[in-house]
């Protein structure tokens, strides 16, 4: 025990005194160690939450297009499908209540978040509890998630504003000032990063609605640019557009926003599909695939399997080239400790020369690898736990 | 005490050359307190000298006998055992470790081996700094001393484990003048006091007088054949 004491202390002070070479040493075999370990436990982390948010979602409903997308889309709220489908088509699927449909209609942001419309039965479905408030039950109400509620600092009655869909376009869609009517209770899923309103609201938001301002009535002057007309011509106000910022919807004039066109063709990004029983989905499954719902029906769990797969040879793949890569730095260290050992052949002889033991230059050699590989590993196993708490964010970097 | 009895050493031919050499040594007692220089010409022997004495390497014949014991008939292991508690060693370029301060290389033969690094043995330690003069230095690091301080640190290095024989190799080849008698005598003082023998070689002739005795080593080499026959005495 005396002789490993004595070896550690030397082995100890060489490192220290070598602090720069140490320091790269480490460094070199912390990565070789941390790398798999950080990459394992993030696809893993990664494949449980998928896992669980896609079993949690039965069906996926979407215009034809790549199924990875439409369910990746529906579930994480992340760029929309290329194509759409209707609200028509949303209904088709509700023909004899086989199944409750939950429409999804995204792509703007609010708050850093992104602003789903959906059905009020949303949150029952994911079984997402209020912390605060009630649930959305009109248009310009909305629902905020956990972490955009802490973040941002919401709080239920708070007024928060949808973000510019094209900042220089004076005449497109205005944001919209939506009432806060409840704050979700953190779930730990991407739900928490979320606005949620009626399907209503994210139309008006696309600029597919919209209400008036009755110009001739309770108006600022200020704000009026002109007027023309008389008694027995209609009556043009111009007013000054860029001082509204933003719309909102207010029980006073809901009944003044309305859509232009029909409301069957509204768009919806996914529908999530939730058969009453397996004959009912059997039934929607063939109703989609003989055309007479024109969507691409798609179970969410067996997408995501598809996907993982590939995920899990990525990794395969990635592990391998680590691998190699980790068995050439060892056998860099390994050369860079051969080379120490010869640059060191004065201090070593003179330790010979005094009259050392055989096995105590060996010893002080192999205490020094050790000593960096363990601190190396401990490091590299610490930060391997700490890489669990970047998979939120790895999960919003990947997956929108 | 030291003495090496009838010692001879072959040298090994050099690279394509059929004739060797021999260091021969009939007789070289050194007492208990005593110093001796080892002079001679470059390549004479003299280190070899040392180095047998220390029982690094091994003789042809003869017998090197340190106090009581006969190193001829000790295997590798008992003779680094030996050279650790018995012998201690100054170089010319000192041969400090870098990554120790003063004090941690004074302290280095007991990390070595066998040897016990208890209060007394730092205790010891810290008389001998202060009797060198340098206990200021104890926590400096070694690239932070001048070559005379360096040289003090060896020797306290050497002398820390009470060693009956101190061998010096050029101890004061590396110093600058001023420095040379100075450090040679605060090596033969300190060892004097431990009643330690010490045998040094050395160059430099205008500090023999500081020792007890000078043995010239520029007779002692012989010119042998292939076989190991003398063929040259010395002159």
């Amino acid at each position: 025990m005396t002789g490993l004491r004595h070896s550690f202390f030397l082995a100890r002070k060489h490192l220290g005194h070598h602090r720069g070479r140490t320091a790269l040493l480490c460094v070199a075999l912390f990565l070789v160690g941390f790398l798999p370990i950080a990459i394992d436990r993030l696809v893993d982390a990664g494949e449980q939450a998928l896992r669980a948010r896609a079993d949690s979602t039965p069906l996926v409903a979407g215009a034809a297009g790549s199924p990875i997308d439409l369910v990746l889309s529906a579930i994480y709220f992340r760029e929309p499908p290329a194509a759409t489908i209707s609200q028509a088509e949303v209904d088709a699927l509700r023909v004899d209540e086989l199944a409750l449909v939950l429409p999804l209609v995204f792509g703007d942001r609010v708050k850093g978040g992104p602003l789903v419309g959906t059905d009020p039965d949303y949150l029952e479905f994911r079984g997402l509890e209020l912390a605060g408030g009630r649930n959305f039950a009109m248009a310009g109400e909305c629902v905020v998630g956990a972490a955009v509620a802490a973040r941002e600092g919401i709080a239920v009655d708070d007024k928060i504003v949808t973000e510019p869909r094209e900042i220089f376009d004076l005449a497109g869609a205005y944001p919209l000032r939506m009432r806060v009517v409840g704050v979700l209770a953190d779930s730990g899923t991407p739900d928490d990063a979320a606005v949620f309103a009626s399907t209503s609201t994210a139309w008006i938001v696309q600029g597919r609605g919209h209400g008036h301002i009755k110009v001739d009535e309770e108006i600022d002057e200020s704000l009026v640019m002109g007027r023309t007309g008389g008694d027995d011509e209609p009556a043009v106000v111009r007013m000054n557009a860029a001082i509204h910022e933003f719309v909102e919807i207010t029980p006073e004039n809901v009944a003044d926003f309305h859509f232009h066109g029909e409301a069957a063709d509204l768009p919806v990004n996914a529908a999530i599909v939730l058969p009453r029983d397996e004959k009912s989905g059997t039934i929607l499954f063939a109703r989609a695939e003989t055309g007479r719902v024109p969507v691409q029906l798609v179970r969410a769990a067996k997408v995501v399997d598809r996907l993982l797969v590939e995920v899990f040879r990525v990794r395969r793949i990635l592990l391998t080239v680590l691998g190699v890569v980790a068995v050439a730095t060892v056998l860099l260290i390994a050369v860079v400790i051969a080379l120490s050992v010869r640059i060191r052949a004065a201090e070593i002889e003179t330790m010979h020369l005094i009259g050392c033991t055989p096995s105590r230059v060996p010893l002080i050699i192999a205490t020094e690898v050790l000593i960096l590989v363990i601190s190396s590993g401990l490091a590299a196993s610490l930060a391997g736990f700490g890489v669990t708490a970047l998979v939120p964010a790895v999960e919003r970097l990947l997956l929108g | 005490m030291l003495r090496l009895t009838d010692l001879q050493f072959d040298y090994p031919a050099p690279a394509g050359a059929v004739d060797g050499f021999r260091l021969a040594v009939p007789l070289l007692e050194v007492r208990g307190g005593e110093s001796i220089a080892v002079i001679g010409p470059s390549g004479c022997g003299k280190t070899t000298l040392l180095r047998l004495a220390a029982g690094i390497i091994t003789p042809r014949s003869g017998r090197v006998m340190i106090d009581e014991t006969d190193l001829s008939i000790l295997g590798e292991s008992a003779r680094r055992s030996l050279r650790l508690a018995r012998i201690g060693f100054v170089f010319q370029d000192f041969r400090l470790l870098e990554h120790l301060d003063v004090e941690e290389n004074i302290l280095l033969p007991f990390r070595l081996g066998g040897l016990r690094l208890d209060p007394a043995a730092r205790d010891r330690a810290s008389r001998l700094l202060e009797r060198l003069g340098i206990a200021h230095l104890r926590r400096r690091s070694i690239t932070r001393l001048s070559h005379g301080e360096r040289q003090r640190t060896a020797i306290c290095r050497a002398l820390v484990t009470e060693p009956s024989m101190v061998l010096a190799d050029e101890p004061t080849g590396n110093l600058d003048p001023a420095n040379k008698r100075v450090i040679l005598e605060a090596l033969l003082d300190a060892a004097r006091e431990k009643n330690a023998a010490v045998l040094a070689v050395t160059h430099d002739h205008d500090l023999l007088d500081a020792f007890d005795r000078v043995v010239d080593l520029g007779e002692g080499l012989q010119k042998t054949d292939g076989v190991g026959r003398v063929t040259e005495a010395p002159s």
